[in-house]
């Protein structure tokens, strides 16, 4: 074993799964296989989580909280999944590593959203028949960094810009994937 | 120094920012370096990017001679030890009053969802993998190939909706996206990729 430390010349040539890390912590030295310490504090910082809402023309809520979702190292995928008896569009939201804003992608296309704020209400999906009944799903967004960061569709309900709605009740299932990564 | 003297550290009590790690490599060489550094490198689990492309077909591409397309570059985007999923949407706006009852549940919505597509490509691979409504396709990174994206059901009969995916290691490429046999239907095609580089 080499008594002195120098930079690590690559790490392509390093194995995870094979070498074990000295870790100064605490003045303290201590040993521990790499992949261990890798994949653990990797999976400290996933996120994972679902939720589910019935949709009508009374106003209701998704949100998604956890530490430092919106921290500016973060980063997720959110996607909400509407339907009836047919699928409809699905909205999906995202942010990368690097970013301090939101991106929005409907059926209408994409935009930005403003981390701190709370849109005004987006279209999120729609239903329009042959004989011109539409209906929109619509919601506000809100990101909000807080002691747990919020991701939040409130006022989700149906409009219909048609006397007689082409949809009385939907669903959304929403799901969210991401890295939380404390920025502090 | 003897890795076996030392004490076994509970993994969550490491402060990635502040720690420094030793390495011992395989060729005996000991190295050391900030936890975040380490981390951040790609022969671990890496952090995902997610991008957005949209594209809409509004006439019909090949009779007006234009080419419709969709690209996303990044850097070593489809290299070996990247790897990306991308699902694919398809919103149909039927915007003629040319179809009849027989078009099954087209028939009382005026805007439909087509049967979606996802491509992906793993780590390690070369091989971008195309599952549609039609199958799966598998095309080499740097080569080109026409692939179905997905179908729509019109007067009795199946219209493809197909593309030649082009790649290289920082890109990849829908062109020509079009339905076939000239046909036209005014459909927006939505791209979502989630990207580990």
């Amino acid at each position: 074993m080499p008594q002195s430390i120098t930079d690590l010349p690559t790490l392509d040539s390093y194995d995870a799964n094979t070498t074990l890390l000295l870790i100064e912590h605490e003045a303290n030295l201590y040993k521990i296989r790499s992949s261990l310490f890798l994949n653990t504090l990797k999976i400290q910082s996933e996120y994972i989580n679902a939720q589910h809402a019935s949709v009508t023309i009374q106003p209701s809520t998704l949100s998604f909280s956890r530490q430092h979702i919106l921290d500016i190292n973060s980063s997720f995928i959110a996607t909400f999944d509407f339907s009836e008896k047919a699928k409809l569009p699905s909205a999906t939201l995202i942010k990368n590593a690097g970013d301090n804003f939101c991106k929005l992608l409907t059926f209408e296309g994409i935009q930005d959203l403003v981390i701190g704020e709370t849109s005004d209400p987006i279209n999120l999906s729609v239903y329009t028949t042959q004989d011109s009944r539409e209906t929109y799903i619509e919601g506000s967004i809100t990101l909000a960094e807080s002691l747990d960061d919020l991701i939040n569709v409130s006022g989700l309900k149906l409009i219909s810009t048609s006397t007689s709605p082409s949809l009385s009740l939907a669903y959304c299932c929403a799901k969210i994937k991401g890295l939380a990564v404390n920025s502090d | 120094m003897q890795f076996d003297a030392r004490p076994a550290l509970n993994v969550f009590d490491a402060d990635p920012a502040q720690d420094a790690v030793l390495i011992s490599s395989e060729s005996n060489q000991t190295s050391h370096t900030i936890s975040e550094t380490l981390l951040s490198k790609s022969l671990i689990p890496k952090q995902p990017s997610y991008f957005f492309k949209t594209l809409v077909l509004d006439v019909d591409s090949r009779a007006a001679k234009l080419n419709r397309f969709a690209s996303l570059n990044k850097n070593r985007l489809l290299s070996t030890a990247s790897e990306f999923i991308a699902n694919i949407d398809f919103f149909v706006d039927f915007d003629k009053e040319y179809k009849t009852q027989q078009d099954g549940e087209f028939y009382f919505a005026r805007k439909a969802l087509l049967p979606s597509c996802s491509i992906h490509k793993q780590y390690g691979s070369n091989l971008i993998v195309v599952n549609s409504v039609h199958g799966s396709q598998v095309s080499q990174v740097g080569n080109t190939q026409k692939i179905n994206l997905s179908k729509i059901y019109y007067n009795n009969t199946y219209w493809n909706l197909v593309c030649a995916l082009v790649s290289t290691a920082d890109s990849i490429r829908f062109d020509y996206v079009a339905y076939a046999r000239n046909q036209s239907f005014k459909t927006k095609i939505n791209f979502t990729f989630e990207s580990y580089i």
